[in-house]
């Protein structure tokens, strides 16, 4: 009986040790630890009171002393461990040995590391919870700076920061100071870099898309709408919205960028004012003008750029095989322009598009366009073998176009850029605030359709809308960082030498071992 | 200091005048190399493949680094979890079933020599055992153009017997508990395991502060750094932690021995 009472008694103990361990990881009572701590506790008072005297007996024993002494000095030594591991966890030091220091942040990143507010958060949105090699990059940061920390979030079970943050997509990084926030435009260190600098320098930028002339809506998810740009344009950090001139008055003075995008219907003249006071104030435009929209065109002229009366045909390059109109120009040359830095070798579609070309004023005669002296680039030209159909008649009815005397050859601007500097900045050293340079920027394109939800995935419209866009509005990207990797490594064997390394490597050492090993028995014997 | 030296001495003999040392030795080799051999066929073999397919921007990433040496250093560290408790598990426990245990323990041995002396006797062999290793990585460099990276060979190798010397830390101390060598290798082995997996439940339990404590506790966890070619002073100090946890459990576990 005496025994099984100790074997209760112990068996409490265990139960109630596994009880603990299932609150721990349960975070709350329910009826597994309930049963086990409870049962558990029973059971040790019972023994305790039921075989009380060989308990106490137990306890005054010498080998209990000792173990009591022993256990406690265990306690001590491992609380000092402890507390060592926690103070080497705050002082944190490490050596990367990788040939190009992949798991180091650059000296940049460090440097913006540091400038940020303290308590300066990286949120990290992957689903399930992991990051995967992204989180060696996170750690990084967290490693280079004590004023920033980061988390990863996994956006199913946190819904509502997901939605706090705007984040639309998985695998999304958000720097977040309280109630400032900026994702990375990418998850790479430059990416993260820049987040982080938005949030020590700058605030979002404005774009107001003009409304109620038909023009494409930011709210429409239709074919025809501009919904996945307005998220492409969130995700590239900006703010997007609609204005009407007509029901909301002159352009908001956040305004970074308009963008008036393949209107069908006339601009009243007031309206066209107050887009050009916005304008001379040292503002941005796109303006998206669609063939045979010409309600424009007076004013776009006086922007420097005419809108030729055509349709591009350009059938050089096919999509699919077989006889085509060709109505669907594809670019491949850019010109030379910031805009359009990195678009070498990278195709871009616009579908039904006018031809742009610059206008010239005649000479001598002023007021022709706002400013003197603009500066019109092209940045974006279809093939040397397309043409700008006029015989629009034809081209519809008949569905038929041949080039004739008429069109204008090939290679014809697509889109074009409009640039005048109003007034030189100044940052003299004394000065507080140094007044920037103002400057009137446009783009002009001969399509609006490029950026519908039907085209924006195309080819690389998306990132040749959001160059202009942040050529406009934004401000070139701050820091340039380039990616780091492995150093990348080779080894050939041929065939034979497999052979040999096979023979070599893997079997010959074992066996002398074996050998030895059959030796030193023998030895023994 | 010299005691710790007979002690460690009287040890290293006794591991190679036996001949379950060298088993332990080829064995470990044996395994070793055919992972190495796998891991080495196979990247040839890709790296054909993505050259026949023409993907250089896959060749530029394939390295010999991230794909040959780094998973080898993991497997290393899951055959270790098998064979650290059989090198262990005799080396206090075959002094109790000897009947030695008396005779050392009335000796002018103090407890704390005898621990740091046996961990050193078989500290010393696993660095034999994965020395031998080496063999691989000398062959890579050799044949290899261009060569690998070395910085991450040199913090996987010190990952490496860092870890190793917590798992022999965790043996000798279940050696001390028990006479019987097989509980001891057994026991090692589960508590070696336990600690291999013990953050896999990291991402499913409640409270942060555990689920922080768990995967600080992970022996692999601590090891990936190595793994990757950095060293960080945490991870350093958690495995010298452990290291002297279980040295000194050990010693705790022999002192008692005496009043028992």
């Amino acid at each position: 009986m005496e025994k099984f009472n100790k074997f209760l008694g112990i068996a409490g103990v265990v139960l109630f040790i596994f009880g603990v361990v299932s609150f721990l990881i349960a975070g709350e009572f329910n009826i597994y630890n309930e049963f086990h701590l409870i049962g558990g506790l029973i059971l040790i008072i019972y023994y305790a009171a039921v075989d009380f005297s060989s308990l106490l007996e137990g306890i005054k024993s010498r080998s209990v002393k000792y173990g009591a002494g022993t256990f406690i000095y265990g306690i001590i030594i491992f609380a000092i461990i402890v507390i060592i591991n926690l103070i080497a966890y705050k002082v944190p030091k490490r050596w990367d040995l990788t040939a190009n220091k992949i798991y180091s942040l650059s000296p940049e990143s460090k440097k913006v590391a540091n400038m940020v507010p303290k308590g300066t958060v990286i949120l990290a949105f992957f689903e399930g919870g992991n990051a995967g090699a992204v989180e060696d990059l996170l750690k990084t940061y967290d490693y280079a700076s004590d004023k920033l920390t980061y988390e990863i979030v996994d956006p199913e079970k946190h819904p509502e920061l997901a939605e706090k943050y705007q984040v639309n997509r998985d695998k999304t990084i958000v720097v977040v100071y309280k109630n400032r926030f900026f994702k990375a435009t990418e998850n790479t260190e430059q990416g993260i870099t820049n987040a982080l600098l938005k949030l020590v320098k700058g605030q979002h930028k404005k774009i107001y898309f003009l409304t109620d002339h038909g023009e494409h809506s930011i709210t429409d998810d239709s074919a025809q709408g501009y919904s996945i740009l307005k998220k492409a344009l969130q995700d590239d950090n900006f703010e997007v919205e609609e204005f009407s001139i007509a029901r909301q008055g002159k352009i908001p003075s956040d305004a970074s960028l308009i963008v008036v995008a393949g209107p069908t219907r006339a601009y009243l003249p007031q309206e066209l004012q107050v887009i050009t006071d916005y304008l001379k104030n040292g503002g941005a435009a796109i303006f998206m003008v669609d063939p045979m929209q010409d309600d424009l065109k007076p004013y776009i002229q006086k922007w420097g750029v005419i809108l030729d009366d055509d349709v591009i045909i350009d059938r050089s390059v096919k999509l699919f095989g077989g006889p085509q109109l060709g109505v669907f120009p594809i670019v491949k040359d850019y010109g030379i322009h910031p805009i359009t830095k990195g678009m070498d070798g990278k195709s871009t579609i616009f579908p039904l598009a006018r031809s742009l070309e610059k206008y010239e004023p005649p000479r001598g005669v002023t007021g022709a366009t706002f400013f003197s002296g603009l500066k019109v680039t092209s940045i974006a030209k279809t093939s040397s073998q397309s043409w700008g159909e006029t015989n629009l008649k034809e081209l519809f009815e008949k569905h038929v176009a041949e080039i004739d005397s008429n069109d204008k050859k090939g290679p014809l601007s697509v889109a074009m850029v409009v640039e005048k500097e109003l007034s030189k900045g100044n940052t003299g050293k004394g000065e507080q605030q140094s007044s920037k340079k103002k400057e009137v920027k446009l783009v002009v394109v001969g399509n609006s359709s490029f950026v519908t939800n039907k085209f924006i995935q195309s080819f690389y419209n998306m990132d040749f809308f959001l160059n202009m866009v942040n050529w406009l509005a934004g401000e070139s990207e701050f820091v340039t960082i380039r990616p780091k990797s492995v150093k990348y490594s080779r080894v050939n064997f041929t065939e034979e030498q497999m052979a040999t390394m096979f023979y070599l490597s893997v079997l010959i050492i074992p066996e002398l071992l074996i050998l030895l090993g059959l030796f030193v028995w023998v030895k023994r014997r | 200091m010299r005691k710790i030296l007979i002690v460690m001495g009287k040890e290293l003999k006794g591991y190679f005048i036996s001949p379950i040392a060298y088993v332990i030795l080829g064995a470990f080799t044996l395994i070793m190399g055919w992972f190495y051999f796998n891991l080495v066929a196979r990247f040839i073999q890709l790296t054909k493949i993505y050259e026949l397919f023409r993907r250089p921007d896959i060749l530029m990433r394939m390295n010999l680094n991230d794909m040959v040496i780094q998973p080898l250093f993991y497997n290393m560290t899951v055959i270790l979890i098998i064979i650290t408790p059989i090198m262990t598990m005799r080396l206090i426990a075959e002094e109790k079933n000897l009947h030695t245990d008396e005779l050392i323990l009335t000796s002018p041995i103090s407890t704390w020599q005898i621990v740091l002396g046996k961990f050193l006797g078989a500290f010393i062999f696993f660095l034999v055992m994965i020395a031998l290793t080496g063999i691989f990585m000398f062959e890579l460099f050799a044949f290899s153009n261009p060569k690998p990276e070395i910085g991450p060979v040199i913090s996987g190798y010190l990952g490496i017997v860092l870890m190793g010397a917590s798992f022999l830390a965790i043996g000798i101390f279940t050696s001390s508990i028990t006479s019987n060598q097989l509980v001891a290798a057994v026991t090692s082995f589960l508590i070696l395991l336990m600690f291999y997996v013990i953050n896999i439940v990291s991402t499913s339990v409640s409270s942060k502060t555990l689920s922080s404590i768990l995967d600080y506790l992970s022996l692999v966890k601590q090891f990936e750094d190595f793994g990757k070619g950095v060293i960080d002073l945490r991870n350093v100090v958690y495995y010298l932690s452990f290291i002297t946890v279980g040295l000194f459990f050990s010693k705790l576990s022999l002192d008692s021995l005496r009043w028992r």
